[in-house]
């Protein structure tokens, strides 16, 4: 038995996507080419842990092709392995992912539990909070999560994806889980559909309307009140400062006065919350919790976005400033390509014409944009953000790739005063809309900064090349 | 003498009339052959090209500092330094633009030329000369720079050291150009009403599309070292004399005046701001801020093996590899001119158009040229003139040298193609430096460039085509659109 | 590519890629300037933020109190941290190229707008675990107040680590299951059709299928037009924006109930730039 002071489940947060194809989508790796580096990142094909279904063993691991649809169209969900870890000895590379033999004389036990409470965060009421949980278990089956809500009609669940412990074997002996997520479908409240008002939509012939849209109708309308639920908003209703922000982002119609929206009684399969593990070694109960969650697909899988959930976290772990020790020169410039190129990655798939408020077609307002949303936000006069003439996509991608390349050159950053600071978002004026990243909208709903950490490495990147010597390798 | 200039300003270079009390009263002769209007032209032209230069050398001055001579102790302070003197380059581009604006706006052809080698042009402030930052430059930079009634120890001090830094040639402060200028197109005598034509204000630059945000300061200052508030570059379009002068008097006193402008410093300040903090940290010792960079690099048009180490003021590169890299720098100098020069030279472009044309792509060439001239400079400053001379002791720089003219051809179409020949010249010089330059992370940038040159140079040939394809490949006047 | 991640341990285990997890399970694959977002609402971990209390995701509104000694802080708005303002004033022009001024409507007569809880509490980062001074308005208010509003109460508010102790995991007590995506749409589906790609165009595209045209500017396709074909002639290749109003059918854009229905099929991914089958 292996000694043991703490254990770890890794990643800490991991995403599943969603969609209903058997097969989980192969495993890859992103590179961007040395030949084309101003190009898409190349989708490498990298092991994939291919389970047999019955055992709940690793089949193989092998590179496989990678689809991200079958060949029926489904789509091919993300199901994530999460690895168990553990620290053998008080040092900081002490850390290695544990084996069955690591495990011998040791019991172990996983619990999932999830939450898809997006109707509570809309009623308030605490029996709409649809949960789920595997309850402990050692088992190699797959654990389902069955999303359950007291408002919910008799014998009927949500089903939230599962939870399998795979069965550690001595050519694969790691001990590992896979969450696969739930198939993307949508729940409702209602066989056929019900209008604003309450009553049966029916078609020329007076036949009530089968609701299409729906996997299955699992909510009870005599229980809880998410059909027909109403979240009014201002002019003829006061300010709720309660509603999610933004509000009415549910399934919906327009209710009978200005400002409701009278909900469709919809619910989808995305759930977050956590996995845990117990085990039993030596003695002693060591206990670790991770992370999860299942999101739609990443419909650009070679694209980055700009500012992730990562960046947060780093930010929240390691500060908003940089210590320059945590990285090396070329860590810095390379971080802040980085940056550059995801934000040239977004930009390739924007609009950038309409997003920048340009008319279409002579007209004006067409799209939503930040700068209809300033104007509605804010009464601040309609204009585009940047000069109408200079915002073509390519046009816009272009410049992003000129600073990528010149990144690589060595220079410095030269640009760390074109970034929006955090508490710089009320600038409206055009300097302020014009600062990067552009046209984006940011989580407190004007325009998108990056973290204060990721604003500092680029300023830091400025700094350090001023001392550095230049590159040893003599042409 | 260069005569085409010189001749039109001996009244200004005469001895006796740099008198500043006479200057002041009597208002220097104007050639026969030159009306008030042309007169103005002229001296536009000519303050065009100064500005022109000085951006240019300030650009170099900025790009020789840092290195690993750089202490870590001063390191905060030299990178300071480099962002305002960019700040200032910055600047000195938004006067170059404005100034093609009054030229439009009196309907005088615009020029992005300037004085290059052998350098002859004694109405410049100081002989051009691109060299690392020293005392000596910096003292020049402020004289040029100076408002006219700079008196006392300090500014003894600076003129001193500025001349010697000339090798004694005469300094000029850009002040008093400036001054002649303002005072011409300010008087109704010289430039009549008419001559200002408002009718051009679509055909100028605006800040909208030149600014990219580089206005009080909210651009350029990310490390402090400019006085907040600057840089603020001066765009500006045009429509009347009252105008055109406001929008001079504010270059002149961006660039000279002594009290606080809005809230900025001048140029003068600025400059000055440095040389002082220099002098506290010591002009003689160990404090070298600067690289080691050539003075004056050039590049032949080969590595022929009898090119002698120096041609007049000149440093002839002969490092192989860095030969390359300087010739690139060269072309893509050059495309940004010509881009540059396309832009303001299409009329009908301009009109009222509220959407992106093909001119977007003008716009952004230039700029992303820009970029990567900022590229080739550092990646310049860190390489060696000859081959056998470490870096540390000689590094090249950035040669800005000047193309063999400026006029763009008349077919829409045809000035496209001259772009596309730089770009096919520029892909000639990335193929040797991709088979000579070892280094990993510059052979990641050829790559990098020579990806969006493939990029760009498709869209090039798409853009010819389409003007061919519709007729509209005419000259540039026709309204064919850009 | 695995990006640059500093020395630090726990940071790297962020990033850590379980063997044959593709990059899309890890976090920088998820967007976090959520409004709502889609993985997650991120911004919902700081609801809990401060022992005792419970705040809007997106704005400074107290919206419980779970300690008895505070319940003079319900629906009243944090206004300062520590010291740091919570909420800033909005200032733009009113009038294309007019003065600037500020921003005030009817329904936000003070222009105050709140600044995301992760850059703004960034302020506070180290005090994490310990009590700081917090300043309220004095009284409940349904509106965002300014950082100078004069009416206020003040309380000592302990900050809650966001990490379980020594980590990388998200504290137990900050976030329970099912918080994360509570404000997020619902059902998810909806915000694709609604989400306007000023948002997360690498993650929900927006501009697809995109080439040169003959005057160099770009010509694609929107990723919810139902023809969108990466082998279009140029002609045929046309960005039409959202209609407006969304109607239950539509020739162009994929609607509602066909994504609730049809979403795997419909919704194409984008490699290269380049829709696929």
């Amino acid at each position: 038995m292996t000694k043991l002071t703490e254990i770890r489940i890794l990643p800490p947060l991991a995403i599943a996507r969603l969609g209903d194809a058997a097969e989980p989508v192969n495993n890859y790796d992103l590179e961007v080419s040395a030949n084309h580096p101003l190009g898409f990142r190349a989708i490498i094909e990298a092991p994939t842990l291919v389970i047999d279904e019955e055992t709940g063993a690793i089949a193989a691991r092998e590179c496989r092709p990678v689809t991200f649809k079958d060949p029926d169209g489904r789509i091919r969900p993300v199901a994530p392995f999460l690895e168990l870890w553990g620290r053998t000895g008080p040092g900081d590379d002490d850390w290695r992912h544990l084996t069955m033999h690591d495990l011998q004389g040791a019991t172990i036990r996983w619990r999932a539990t999830v939450g898809n409470i997006k109707v509570f965060r809309r009623t308030g009421d605490v029996h709409d909070k649809v949960e789920a949980t595997t309850g402990w278990f050692s088992a190699h089956a797959r654990m389902p999560l069955e999303g359950r809500a007291d408002n919910f009609l008799a014998g009927k669940h949500i089903p939230l994806g599962d939870v399998r412990y795979i069965r550690p074997t001595e050519q694969f002996p790691q001990i590992r889980v896979r969450y696969t997520p739930a198939h993307g479908y949508v729940y409702g409240s209602s066989t056929f559909v019900k209008k604003a008002d309450g009553t049966y939509a029916s078609d020329a012939l007076g036949y009530l309307q089968a609701d299409a849209n729906l996997r299955d109708v699992v909510y009870d309308s005599s229980k809880g009140r998410w059909l027909g639920f109403n979240e009014p908003i201002p002019p003829n209703t006061p300010f709720l400062p309660t509603l999610t922000i933004p509000p009415q982002i549910f399934a919906g119609q327009a209710g009978p006065n200005n400002g409701d929206w009278i909900s469709s009684g919809y619910l989808d399969d995305e759930c977050d919350g956590m996995i845990e593990v117990e085990l039993d070694i030596g003695g002693t109960t060591l206990r670790s919790f991770a992370r999860l969650g299942a999101g739609p697909p990443a419909f650009a899988p070679d694209s980055y976005p700009i500012r992730t959930v990562y960046d947060e976290l780093e930010q929240a772990l390691l500060g908003p400033t940089v210590d320059p020790a945590q990285y090396t020169d070329d860590e810095l410039q390379a971080d802040a390509e980085e940056i550059l190129r995801r934000a040239f990655e977004t930009v390739r798939l924007m609009n950038t014409t309409i997003m920048n408020g340009n008319a279409y077609d002579g007209k004006l307002d067409i799209g939503s944009t930040m700068v209809r949303q300033d104007c509605n936000d804010a009464a601040r006069a309609w204009e585009t953000i940047m000069a109408p003439t200079i915002v073509d996509n390519l046009a816009v991608q272009s410049l992003h790739q000129n600073i990528v390349a010149v990144l690589r050159s060595g220079a410095p950053p030269w640009f760390t005063s074109t970034l929006r600071k955090f508490d710089e978002i009320g600038d409206l004026t055009d300097l302020g809309r014009r600062k990067m990243p552009g046209m984006m909208r940011n989580a407190d709903g004007r325009y998108l900064c990056l973290t204060r950490r990721q604003y500092e490495k680029i300023r830091l990147a400025a700094t350090r090349f001023v001392s550095r010597a230049a590159t040893k390798e003599t042409p | 003498m260069r005569s085409r200039f010189a001749r039109h300003l001996q009244s200004v270079l005469r001895p006796t009339t740099r008198d500043k009390a006479r200057l002041s009263a009597e208002r220097p002769p104007i050639s026969p052959e030159l009306t008030g209007h042309q007169y103005a032209i002229f001296l536009l032209r000519v303050a065009a090209g100064i500005e022109h230069a000085l951006m240019a050398q300030y650009l170099y001055a900025a790009y020789s500092l840092g290195g690993p001579n750089v202490a870590p102790q001063h390191a905060a302070t030299v990178v300071r330094w480099q962002e305002v003197i960019l700040g200032i380059a910055k600047e000195e581009m938004g006067h170059l633009i404005t100034v093609q604006n009054v030229l439009r706006l009196i309907s005088g052809p615009i020029s992005f030329d300037r004085e290059d080698y052998p350098f002859d042009a004694a109405f410049y402030p100081f002989d051009f000369m691109l060299e690392k930052l020293t005392p000596g430059s910096l003292a020049k930079y402020v004289y040029a720079e100076k408002p006219p009634d700079w008196t006392g120890p300090l500014a003894d001090e600076i003129t001193k050291l500025a001349t010697e830094a000339n090798h004694n040639a005469p300094l000029n402060a850009v002040s008093e150009l400036y001054q002649l200028m303002i005072d011409t197109i300010a008087d109704r005598t010289l430039v009549p009403d008419r001559a200002f034509r408002a009718d051009t204000e679509d055909a100028q630059a605006s800040w909208n599309e030149w600014g990219r945000g580089y206005a009080h300061g909210a651009r350029g200052n990310a490390q402090g070292g400019s006085p907040a508030g600057s840089p603020d570059l001066i765009i500006r379009t045009l429509a009347s004399r009252d105008e055109a002068v406001a929008a001079l008097r504010a270059i002149a006193e961006q660039g000279e005046a002594t009290r606080l402008v809005d809230g900025e410093h001048s140029h003068f300040e600025r400059f000055l701001t440095i040389y002082k903090e220099w002098k506290v940290i010591g002009h003689a010792g160990t404090f070298a801020p600067a690289r080691p960079v050539a003075t004056n690099p050039v590049v032949e048009d080969s590595l022929a093996e009898s090119a002698p180490a120096s041609r007049g003021a000149c440093t002839v590169i002969t490092h192989p590899v860095t030969f390359y890299w300087a010739h690139l720098f060269n072309v893509r100098y050059r495309l940004l001119l010509s881009a540059l020069t396309h832009i303001f030279e299409s009329w009908d472009a301009y009109t009222a158009n509220a959407q992106p044309t093909a001119r977007s792509e003008l716009i952004t060439l230039v700029f992303g040229e820009m970029y990567k001239v900022r590229g080739l400079g550092s990646v310049l400053v860190d390489l060696p003139v000859h081959d056998g001379v470490p870096v540390e002791r000689e590094a090249a720089g950035p040669p800005f040298e000047m193309p063999y003219t400026l006029s763009i051809p008349l077919r829409e179409s045809d000035r496209w193609r001259w772009h596309l020949d730089m770009l096919a010249a520029s892909r000639g010089i990335l193929g040797h430096l991709g088979k000579l330059d070892t280094n990993a992370s510059r052979q990641g940038f050829l790559a990098a460039i020579r990806d969006g040159d493939a990029e760009l140079m498709r869209r090039i040939e798409l853009i010819i085509a389409g003007l061919e394809k519709t007729g509209s490949a005419g000259s540039a006047s026709s309204g064919g659109k850009v | 590519m695995t990006r640059p991640t500093p020395k630090n341990r726990t940071a790297k285990q962020l990033l850590h890629r379980a063997d044959g997890n593709p990059p899309s399970s890890l976090p920088d694959s998820a967007i976090s300037n959520c409004y709502p977002g889609l993985e997650f609402d991120f911004r919902n971990i700081w609801r809990r933020i401060f022992v005792g209390i419970e705040l809007h995701e997106a704005d400074c509104y107290v919206t419980q109190v779970n300690d008895d000694t505070l319940t003079r802080l319900l629906h009243c708005r944090l206004l300062k941290v520590d010291g740091h303002d919570m909420t800033t004033v909005l200032r733009g022009p009113r009038v294309a190229g007019g003065p600037t001024v500020d921003l005030a409507t009817p329904t936000n007569p003070d222009a105050a707008w709140f600044m995301e809880w992760s850059n703004s509490l960034s302020r506070v980062h180290d005090k994490a675990g310990t009590k700081v001074t917090c300043v309220f308005t004095a009284e409940p208010s349904n509106i965002e107040r300014r950082p100078d509003w004069p009416h206020t109460q003040v309380a000592e508010l302990e900050i809650r680590s966001l990490f379980e102790q020594g980590t990388p995991v998200i504290a137990r007590d900050l976030v329970a299951p099912g918080d994360l995506t509570q404000s997020l749409c619902s059902p998810w589906q909806n915000d694709y059709r609604e989400c306007a790609c000023y948002y997360w165009a690498s993650s929900r595209p927006d501009f697809v299928d995109v080439e040169a045209g003959p005057d160099g500017l770009s010509a694609g396709f929107n990723w919810m037009d139902r023809q969108l074909d990466a082998n279009a002639p140029l002609a045929k290749r046309e960005y039409l924006p959202d209609p407006r109003p969304r109607t239950p059918t539509d020739p162009v854009w994929i609607t509602y109930d066909e994504l609730f229905q049809h979403w795997q099929k419909l919704l194409r991914f984008i490699v290269g730039g380049k829709s696929q089958d």
